[in-house]
Order: C-alpha cells, then structure tokens, then sequence
C-alpha cells in the first residue's frame, strides 16, 4: 500500500488502468443491459418488475462496498498517516453516496408494486437511509472547517464509527419482522436465484464495480492536481 | 429524433416502474461521471497554469 503513497506514482498507475477500466465498465454495463431488459426471465410471482432488481441489487452492494472502503481508508489515515488514504476517502463518499440514493429510489419504485408503498419504516430500509445519511455527514465534515487537516480527522472517525451500520444492514432481514426479502445471492449454502437471472445481477454489479473504479480515478486525480495548485498558491502566499 | 422513437416503441412493455429505475440509474450515475469529469479538466487547467520548476516568474 506505502508504494503508491507516492502521488506521481500512483496517477502512473492510475492512467495505465483507467482505459482498461472504461472499456470494462461500457463491455459489463452493456452486456448486463442486455441481459437484464431483454434476455432474463419474468419472475413468476413479480412477473416483469423483477428487472428493477439488476439495478437496485448491485447498488445496494455497492453502497456498503465503498462505505467499507471508506472505513478502511480512513483507518489507514488516521493510523499511517498515508497521504493517499484521504484523497481516496474524500473521492469516493459522493460516488458511495449516488449508489445509496439509487438503492433507496429503485427500492421505492420496486416496492410500490410489490408491497403497495414506497417506502415502510422496515430495519432494511431505515439502516439503509441512516447509510446515505453517514455519506451526507462524511462529506459536509470534509468540507465543514478551514484547516482541511481537521475535516478529514473529523470526516475518519464518522467513517470509522459508522461501520456498525453496515452488518445492521446485512443482517436486518434476519434480525427483524420485515417486508424486505432476505438474502438470496450472498448467503450460507450459495445462491437461491436462478442461474437466468444471476447472470445479468452479476454482470451488472461487475459493471457497477468498474464504473466505481473509473469515477473514483477521475475523482482522485482532480483531489491530487488540486492539491497541487493549492500548495502553490499558499506557497506564493506566503 | 425518429431512431430514437423507433427504439423507444420496439422496446418491452414492462409495466409503469422498471424504465423509471433504469432511467433514475442512468441520470445519477451520468451526472456524476459528468461532474467529475468536469471538475478533473478544470484541476488540469489551474495545474497547467502553475510555473514549471526553474520558473522565475
């Protein structure tokens, strides 16, 4: 990890990957499209509305993906003081944040059909808004004081101390009486879903995946250029 | 205007909520692939703009 904290060495890097890695996000994303509006199945019970699930599924995963990341960044700036650590923390809680409110969106627009409401005061459902609200306050302490040293302190340890919600998140459907189906892919004794319609969730969650990866090096490289230009002008400054 | 019509009414009907989720996935990812690109090509502007080392000026 102290390789790249190296900010030059890591823009290398990060420019070598990124075509690969928008090439990766347009092949998955397109592929899962196709699958998930045209080639999978009706569900017997939900019939065509199932589809929202390719969507809502993978973001859903991703909003708890990027928020552990976060932690873990956080962690390692707080403990290692790596200079990378931050900028990434700092990148990624709006890219977490956007997957947040499209699990919350697609979760209302499924589950007006299915359950006759958009939106029930369900563990899954409450856990889940509490995450896009951690993302809120992650991002307005980063920015909330001038010495931007102390916006990130204040921003890891929200990061770090948010964590418990992410197994109250996984775990709610077994915890608790609630209307949200529980796990159906990542549970004890494999997948319980169709292979027709594994195909496209995963697919779209690769793609998903590789869009988080591309967002995050634009999102990266702009914080480090920034940086730079800051630097200089205090430099001037002063 | 009219390919885009013609696509629009080849595709499945599939009831009043599936194409609104797409769509919202497809506006907010967008938007933020868009605002980073964005805010990635302005860092890189101020970033050119800085003297070069040896630069008196």
């Amino acid at each position: 990890m102290h390789r790249f904290a190296n900010p030059n060495r890591f823009l290398r890097l990060a420019r070598a990957v990124f075509p690969w890695a928008v090439g990766a996000t347009v092949a998955l994303l397109g592929t899962g499209l196709y699958y998930a509006l045209f080639a999978s199945p009706p569900d017997y019970q939900q019939g065509e509305t199932v589809r929202i699930m390719y969507v809502h599924v993978p973001s859903a995963w991703m909003a708890m993906f990027v928020y552990a990341a976060i932690a873990v960044a956080s962690a390692s700036a707080l403990i290692w003081k790596h200079p990378l650590a931050d900028i990434f923390a700092r990148a990624a809680s709006p890219i977490g944040a956007a997957f947040t409110l499209l699990a919350l969106v697609t979760g209302s627009l499924w589950g007006k059909p299915m359950w006759g409401a958009w939106w029930v005061w369900d563990a899954r459902l409450t856990s889940v808004l509490i995450l896009f609200f951690l993302y809120l306050g992650h991002m307005a302490l980063l920015n909330a004081f001038d010495d931007p040293a102390r916006g990130q302190r204040a921003a890891a340890i929200l990061a770090l101390v948010g964590v418990v919600n992410l197994p109250v998140i996984k775990f709610s459907v077994d915890w608790w009486n609630t209307l949200h189906q529980p796990a159906s892919v990542v549970r004890m004794g494999g997948p319980s879903i169709h292979p027709d319609m594994l195909t496209p969730l995963l697919l779209m969650a690769a793609g998903f995946t590789a869009y988080f990866v591309v967002t995050v090096i634009v999102r990266i490289e702009a914080e480090i250029l920034a940086r730079r230009v800051r630097a200089h002008r205090l430099m001037q400054g002063g | 205007m009219t390919p885009l019509l013609t696509f629009a009414t080849a595709m499945p009907a599939y009831g009043e909520y599936v194409y609104p989720a797409y769509l919202v996935a497809v506006a907010v990812l967008g938007v933020l692939l868009i605002a980073s690109l964005r805010r990635r090509a302005r860092a890189r502007r101020e970033a050119q703009s800085l003297p070069t080392r040896g630069d008196s000026t």
